[in-house]
């Protein structure tokens, strides 16, 4: 039984009077006391359940001492515990109980921790520390101040491993005492990120808080400025860097799948060091639809460089309207990622180290046919005869046995971080090295990236800063999809099972007895002995996987700068004028060493040699002002700004067919022997543009917000002529708290709803990816390979030819219009939170490169054709709490698109991608998907003959190129993620799947002039054959060209992938604090190890996009993501 | 103090925001020439770049080898080869079949390239100012007849092309279909226009001197050329007189012969030879001849994969365009017997393939695997032979030194032959003279006297290979009959059967259903039809 204290140290006079002194005083209102007990604490987790009927003060208090942990603390001089009470409440915190205990009589309250104070006292609640020794008190003051230089009232205090507190008073000042000068103080404050100060023998203390990331009044990156979540009136996916942490992702762009609804992550290739493309609510253009990446105000082509850990925050502008202050650039929205600032709790700096490794292999080899199967298959098909494999009766070779190994990634992170009120630093050291699933050293990816970010604030009127990425990269790639079929992965997956790895010495086929003997040179592995060559391979230019893999040393380095400066000035309170300089600076050098070798008349290479040699220089100049002023209830913002940019490049080419010596160590250039082969080229390249964009802002009461914005962009003389080069982008969005109106407390009461608001935008974006240089006028170029030589002793004279294109004055910027419809809204105390939004998405004047009618003598025109429309809905759900010491999270997206092209780009359909051989399969053409799938349809097969019979569309009796059909888009219907959170004491557990529903790809591994290769199981299995009648599949027939562009190779290539499972244990401050460690976690992660998916090919999740948009869906054997089992470690000092 | 800092601050946006000119924004384009400037003030120098990268792109687009052996593929003379039947190189063996459709390259590739030169040709001739000097005049002219023969090309292969005779303007960018009387008349006057702006050879045998580009009597053979194509294949016998004349002009100059010895025809040792009447020079002495020598002959040289070949080829080909065994026992027939020059200078049978020189490393003459699209016979023109080729240009695919004939003096005696038996009955009997002179030269015995036939069967023998015969078969009529299974049966040889020497030919059915009239004309390409949507797609198609 615990015992109420009375507060007897009142009545002590040396107390009293060190209590005096001490000034530990705050001013109890009504109005902080929630701010006070909000602070996470016992007072917000214990609960009571009270029912006493004319009863006493004491008898309640015992009770709730009984239930809980609390103790009343009074002086009985003061309180009447004799006072009738009648009390009912179930399951209350006892910030609920105490109001209604206490309403109506003269007492005043506090709670502290545990500790329930009680007084009549008026003006003060003090606070006489810890009451067991209470006697020997030091103590420090100071004053608390806001991110605005405001003071703070009400501010926790409290001395680290004690239960010793204060709070702080109106003007922010507080006084605390300490037992020891090694105590450290611990200043928290709801909406402020706690702070942690060492006392380290200073009376003073002055505590500078900084807002917490975790609330509306969340800071948002809007582009030339930030914003408050709670006013944010557009669609804005903001992605935070705790869910950044221990990724296994290696660069930004991959970081963010799944992170946001309607944000999809495009991989086409899992190879290491590929990028992710992200495409933002659908495919809009024709074009490549990337969208704009601004990392800390400087633009840039890809975020591939930026490691995950380096990111503080990566907001995603979906609608129009939040985008539309980038302008021409943002019709596929707009990506903003600012790195890290370095920050610190403490005041103290902070080193990390983080390690990772990760073994990583081939997910799903796809089942391809074995040698009985394969020769059965291709005899049917009659693409053969028996006699024709000269098989020796026991190979059986599967390629990917060979091809695919274990892979490793190692990846260091050092750095440091600090700040203190007037300047912060955050340097970081990334380390990168990835060795890919395929056998040997082709596949690699090294990186060592720098991140050295800092500003200080010089005046209280100007602040400087500077952030600097620095990326050294080495690649180097096996080829995959990007060339048809002529890949490394596309002959894994074909090569015939018939074919040996390697021939035994001596026993090689007569052919190659030959060949070797007419002096070509065959390809060998490193023992010596001669790969295993396609009795076929006369027919096609695959060639054996590993040479396919060695043919050609590559090397590929790249060195990037990149970064910011800026000056921020104050002349006066709320006006920032900020100039800032971005830049990026690099090279980069592709070294090619293509090997001779000879597989047989049409597949073969001679030795060649080619290096390049480019480098370039980019930088924007942005001056821009915000303003903010508070009048009355009414909070206005405005932003005025210019931008200036400037992109050069330059590159030397130089190849060459005969060097001066064979040896290894000639492979350069400068050993290059004269010869008609050679070839130089290089060509400086420069381009400007200019913008001048505005924002307006008004939102009262935290009710209303509108915003609208503006921006005029002019791109030089290389993209539109100068009548036209200027495009204008507007925009306009509302939002209503409705939460936050008086007539919705009790609905926001009875659904436990903080807050509900509506959102509206409408906005104007352009899109330049779509036009290549100088398209609208027509020259003349020069060059002697379109020359003559009359023979007549003229010599060589240069030809001069008009431009393959048709000059096109007219064109203008290609234009997105966007509507989007939006709802924030937050439940149960913030625990759930949902956002949904509406868009519809027009793109008008699409800039496109259609085939010109050739009539005219040109081959291409670039015309203001066509619209795209996407629409989709989109949801996001979180939900967040914690039961005791286990925390959880769930949170997940949905968001469905709907592509159409609501008018072609031409009156007919116009052609995209084909399969090698066999013919155009996707299309740009009025009331489809962008670029889907159009194929022949086999309507019945034949029962007797297992031929396809092909649907007749236009009923004339001839299957041809009008009787396709859409038969799938790759786009797809619905993506979704899912992410889950679990955390027990030391333990964390992080799920993480994601998945995309309703897309189809095509198969296009089987071309047509190769009818003797290989292919997958299922069609063998289930074909026609005169036992199995009624097959999915015809009879395998090779004359048949239309079934490589049927609807049979095309699949369901909707996934679910769980792509992350991460358990990680921090070891215990207890244990790490000996070694003057702060933090060390350590976890492991299963990543990309279960997909869930009906696609028979090699990975559901890539594709074509590296090769242009219009190939997304063809899936000629791009190099699968890897799975992976991670280690991790991370270290903090 | 702060209101001071707040004026400059404000100074200094205002400033800022001016301070970016839009002259930052004006870069011209590098490493091009203006249209407009160029062309007004071009001097012969610039008229003859300009004519330069016509008969570049002539060569390489137009007469590139692709083109050529699609258009034999049509024929009953051709089959497509290459490695096998499943070699899809360029559909060529859905034209061997017959079963092409639209989307097939080539069909493209001809009529994006034909109004290309076109296009070129017509801003020569519209844009360069009228000068009297003598090589504008004779660009301009040239410029004329590139136009016409492009024009007469595209109505050869589809009958009724849009029709182009000048630079569009916007307005005409999606034209109709033309018509094609109206097309083949102002190809003919252009032609006779050509001829009279062009000068002509300065004697017999001085092509070289005169230089690889069309002379005044090029201009008159195609302008017969044009009008017996059309005077037979639509029956017109208006146009049809009119092939007379400029054939007639053309041999009366005796500016141009047979030569003597046919087994020079296509090499080097024919460059600029009498025979010769317009010619692509292959240039080997400057250092760019690999901008002037395709690898034509790899495509169609015997494919080391399926055969052993002999030591004056190269090894290395593809096997394209291996003759049909219906084209060697006619010229076996037509000739006499396979040793006769004509026959062993177009083709060689099996067993002469043994009497060829091998060295010991390429192994014994014969099959190495079975040949597939072969009865017995190999071409023997349009090789690469290993004392042809460039020597400084690396690589596997090698160029040949030869320069490419597109018209030779026997094409225009056989021409003026057809065309006096039609329109007179060849009643001077010089039609005959011209059918002898072809005859004589390859040691056939002159004729007495001259049917239909033997004027089609002597076009046949005498230019195999060189993208006649299909044209020619659906002029006369006669490609129903001959075509009627081409494609149905598919011939392998797997050289000798075993123990003799007859030919082990084995037979499969083929994916061909022989012909059909739609390919009366070609197919206008697929994405053109897009492209212009005026364009009506012909009969069948």
């Amino acid at each position: 039984m615990k015992k109420h204290y009375d507060l007897w140290v009142f009545e002590h006079p040396t107390l009293k009077k060190l209590i005096m002194e001490l000034k530990i005083a705050i001013l109890i209102t009504i109005a902080t006391v929630s701010n006070v007990f909000s602070t996470p604490s016992y007072s917000q987790v214990a609960r009571v359940s009270l029912e006493i009927k004319n009863g006493n003060l004491e008898q309640v208090m015992d009770e709730i001492e009984k239930q809980s942990e609390f103790y009343f603390i009074f002086n009985q001089k003061q309180i009447d515990v004799t006072r009738e009470v009648d009390i009912k409440v179930a399951n209350k915190l006892i910030t609920d109980v105490l109001p209604e205990l206490f309403s109506g009589t003269n007492v005043r309250y506090a709670v502290f921790d545990r500790k329930i104070l009680l007084t009549n006292d008026q003006k003060e609640i003090t606070l006489p520390g810890n009451l067991s020794d209470v006697v020997q008190q030091q103590h420090v003051t100071g004053t608390i101040l806001d991110e605005n230089g405001k003071p703070i009232p009400g501010v926790n205090i409290a001395v680290e491993g004690t239960t010793i507190g204060s709070i702080s008073d109106i003007n922010g000042i507080y006084s605390i005492n300490i037992s020891s000068q090694d105590a450290v103080l611990i200043f928290s404050f709801i909406g402020y990120n706690q702070k942690r100060v060492p006392v380290a023998g200073k009376t003073v203390i002055n505590v500078s808080m900084e807002p917490s990331v975790s609330s509306l009044d969340e800071v948002i990156v809007i582009g030339y400025g930030v914003t408050k979540k709670r006013d944010i009136t557009g669609s804005i996916a903001s992605v935070k860097s705790d869910a950044l942490q221990n990724l296994t992702m290696t660069d930004a762009a991959h970081a963010l799948q799944g992170k946001a609804a309607g944000v999809q992550v495009v991989n086409s290739s899992g190879a290491p060091g590929k990028g992710a493309s992200i495409q933002i609510r659908g495919y809009s253009s024709n074009s490549r639809t990337e969208p704009l990446i601004i990392v800390d105000g400087l633009k840039v082509t890809s975020m591939d460089y930026l490691d995950p850990e380096n990111i503080e925050s990566i907001e995603i502008l979906k609608d129009a309207a939040s985008a539309a202050i980038y302008g021409i650039e943002a019709g596929n929205g707009v990506i903003l990622v600012s790195t890290k600032s370095g920050s610190s709790v403490t005041g103290q700096g902070r080193f990390f180290y983080n390690y990772q490794l990760t073994s990583q292999k081939i997910d799903n080899l796809p089942q391809v046919m074995n040698a009985a199967q394969y020769m059965e298959y291709v005899v049917e098909s009659g693409a053969v005869g028996i006699e024709d494999f000269e098989y020796d009766g026991v190979t059986d070779t599967h390629w990917g046995d060979y091809m695919f190994e274990t892979g490793y990634i190692k990846r260091h992170t050092l750095g440091f971080e600090g700040g203190n009120d007037r300047g912060n630093l955050f340097i970081s050291l990334n380390y990168l090295d990835n060795n890919g699933i395929i056998t040997g050293d082709k596949d690699i990816y090294k990186r060592l990236t720098g991140q050295i970010n800092a500003d200080y604030k010089i005046k209280d009127w100007m602040t400087i800063g500077v952030t600097t990425s620095i990326e050294n990269a080495k690649t180097n790639t096996v080829s995959e999809g990007s060339v048809p079929n002529i890949s490394v992965l596309g002959s894994i997956m074909v090569y015939d099972p018939i074919t040996p790895w390697t021939y035994i010495p001596g026993q090689e086929p007569s052919r190659i007895k030959t060949w070797e003997a007419q002096g070509h040179l065959l390809p060998r592995d490193e023992n010596g002995n001669i790969y295993g060559e396609s009795i076929f391979s006369g027919n096609t230019l695959i060639w054996h996987p590993a040479i396919m893999r060695d043919r050609t040393d590559t090397d590929n380095k790249n060195f990037n700068l990149r970064g910011t400066g800026y000056i921020n000035f104050t002349p006066i309170g709320g006006l920032t004028f900020t100039s800032r300089l971005g830049y990026r600076a690099g090279y980069s050098q592709i070294s090619n060493y293509n090997y001779d070798l000879y597989i047989n008349s049409t597949a073969n290479q001679a030795m060649s040699i080619n290096g390049r040699a480019s480098n370039s220089l980019y930088y924007q100049w942005e001056n821009f002002a915000n303003y903010m002023i508070n009048i009355h209830e009414h909070n206005i913002t405005a932003m005025a700004g210019m931008s200036f940019q400037h992109s050069e490049s330059e590159f030397v080419y130089g190849s060459a067919n005969t060097l001066s010596n064979p040896a290894v160590n000639f492979r350069y250039l400068s050993n290059a022997v004269n010869s008609t082969q050679m070839s130089i080229s290089g060509q400086p390249d420069l381009s400007t543009n200019m913008s001048y964009y505005g924002r307006l802002g008004w939102s009262y009461m935290n009710k209303y917000n509108l915003q609208v914005s503006f921006r005029a962009d002019a791109y030089d003389t290389s993209k539109l002529d100068k009548s036209h080069r200027w495009g204008y982008f507007p925009s306009i969005s509302g939002g209503w708290t409705i939460s936050n109106e008086s007539f919705m407390d009790n609905i926001n009461a009875a659904l436990g709803m903080s807050s509900l608001k509506l959102r509206a935008s409408y906005g104007v974006n352009g899109n330049v990816n779509a036009l290549s240089n100088y398209q609208y006028n027509t020259t003349l170029s020069t060059g002697i390979n379109y020359g003559y030589d009359f023979g007549s002793g003229s010599g060589q004279i240069t030809g001069t030819y008009p431009s393959s294109r048709l000059p096109n004055p007219d064109i203008v910027w290609e234009t997105t219009h966007m509507v989007d419809i939006g709802a924030d809204a937050r439940f149960f105390r913030d625990r759930l939170t949902v956002g949904v939004d509406w868009y519809n998405k027009n793109t008008h004047d699409l800039l496109t490169s259609t085939a010109a009618p050739a009539n005219t003598g040109a081959s291409t025109v670039f015309v203001n054709a066509g619209k795209v429309n996407n629409k989709g809905l989109e949801l996001e759900l979180g939900w967040k709490d914690k039961i005791g010491d286990f925390n959880y999270s769930i949170s997940g997206n949905i968001a469905t698109l709907k592509n159409l092209v609501t008018e072609g780009t031409s009156k007919d359909r116009v052609p995209g991608a084909a399969v090698h051989t066999s013919g155009t399969v996707t299309y740009f053409e009025e009331g489809y998907p962008l670029w889907y799938l159009r194929t022949y349809v086999i309507e019945s097969i034949n029962p007797e003959t297992g031929a396809a019979v092909y649907k007749d569309f236009d009923d004339n009796g001839i299957i041809n190129t009008d009787d396709r059909e859409m038969t799938g888009s790759v786009i797809p219907d619905y993506t979704y993620s899912l992410t889950v959170n679990l955390a027990y004491k030391n333990f964390d557990l992080t799920v993480f799947g994601t998945g995309v529903q309703g897309a189809e790809k095509l198969f296009a591994l089987n071309r047509g002039d190769y009818p003797q290769a290989n292919t997958l199981l299922e069609f063998y299995e289930n074909r026609w054959t005169p036992t199995n009648k009624n097959s999915k599949y015809p009879k395998p027939n090779y004359f048949d060209q239309n079934y490589k562009v049927s609807d049979a190779m095309v699949f369901d290539a909707s996934f679910f992938k769980i792509k992350q499972i991460q358990l990680g244990y921090n070891i215990p401050k207890s244990i790490i604090n000996k070694a003057k460690i702060a933090g060390l976690r350590a976890y492991v992660s299963l990543d990309d190890w279960f997909t869930f998916t009906k696609y028979p090919g090699l990975d559901p999740e890539t594709n074509g996009l590296d090769r242009d948009v219009n190939s997304l869906g063809i899936d000629s054997g791009n190099y699968p993501i890897s799975k992976k089992l991670v280690f991790g470690l991370n270290v903090s000092f | 103090m702060k209101k001071y800092l707040f004026k400059i601050s404000a100074l200094f946006l205002g400033l800022t925001l001016v301070t970016c000119s839009e002259d930052y924004l004006d870069i011209p384009q590098k490493s091009v020439l203006s249209s407009d400037v160029y062309y007004e003030t071009a001097g012969p120098d610039e008229a003859e770049a300009l004519i330069s990268s016509i008969y570049n792109q002539y060569y390489s687009q137009i007469e590139g080898v692709a083109c050529k052996i699609f258009l034999n593929c049509l024929s009953d003379d051709h089959y497509a080869g290459g490695n096998s039947f499943a070699d899809a190189a360029n559909q060529f063996q859905e034209a061997d079949n017959l079963i092409i459709n639209s989307t097939q390259g080539n069909l493209n590739t001809m009529y994006v390239n034909s109004y290309k030169l076109i296009y070129w040709a017509n801003s020569i001739i519209e844009k360069i100012p009228e000068s009297s000097d003598a090589r504008i005049v004779r660009v301009k002219a040239e410029a004329q007849f590139f136009r016409a023969l492009m024009m007469f090309e595209n109505v050869r292969w589809w009958g009724t092309p849009p029709f182009v005779d000048h630079v569009p303007t916007t307005e005409e960018y999606y034209p109709a279909n033309g018509n094609a009387a109206e097309i083949i008349a102002w190809c003919l006057t252009q032609m006779q226009e050509a001829a009279d702006a062009l000068p002509a050879l300065s004697g017999i045998g001085q092509q070289e001197a005169y230089g690889a580009r069309v002379s005044k009597h090029t201009a008159l053979a195609y302008k017969g050329k044009i009008a017996l194509w059309y005077g037979t294949k639509y029956n017109d016998a208006a146009i049809l007189a009119q092939a007379v004349q400029p054939l007639n002009t053309v041999i009366s100059s005796n500016l141009y012969g047979l030569v003597d010895d046919m087994f020079i025809l296509d090499r080097p040792a024919a460059d600029f030879c009498k025979e010769y009447v317009w010619e692509h020079n292959s240039a080997d002495a400057n250092g760019y001849s690999s901008y002037q020598a395709g690898i034509d002959q790899i495509w169609t040289n015997w494919r080391p994969e399926n055969m052993t070949l002999p030591d004056d080829l190269y090894n290395i080909g593809w096997g394209w365009c291996p003759p049909t065994g219906m084209f060697g026992d006619f010229l076996r027939d037509h000739e006499g017997g396979i040793d006769m020059p004509r026959f062993k200078s177009t083709l060689r049978t099996y067993d002469q393939a043994f009497e060829l020189e091998y060295n010991n490393a390429s192994g014994p003459p014969g099959t190495v695997a079975p040949i597939s699209a072969n009865q017995g016979y190999f071409r023997w023109r349009g090789l690469l032979f290993a004392a042809d080729i460039y020597t400084d240009i690396g690589g596997f695919f090698r160029r040949s030194m030869a320069n490419t004939q597109f018209m030779r003096y026997a094409e225009v005696l056989l021409l003026y032959a057809e065309a006096k038996f039609l329109v007179d009955g060849d009643a001077d009997g010089t039609g005959l003279a011209a059918l002898n002179l072809v005859r004589t030269r390859a040691q056939l015995t002159p004729l007495g006297s001259m049917t239909y036939q033997d004027i089609k069967d002597e076009r046949r023998a005498e230019l195999w290979q060189e993208g006649e015969r299909y044209f020619d078969i659906v002029r006369w009529g006669d490609a129903a009959t001959l075509q009627k299974d081409k494609g149905k049966t598919w011939y392998t040889l797997y050289g000798y059967i075993e123990g003799t020497t007859d030919w082990d030919i084995r037979t499969r059915e083929g994916s061909g259903n022989g012909w059909d009239p739609k390919y009366n004309f070609l197919p206008f390409p697929y994405s053109q039809l897009s492209a212009n949507t005026n364009l009506v797609q012909n009969d069948g198609w």
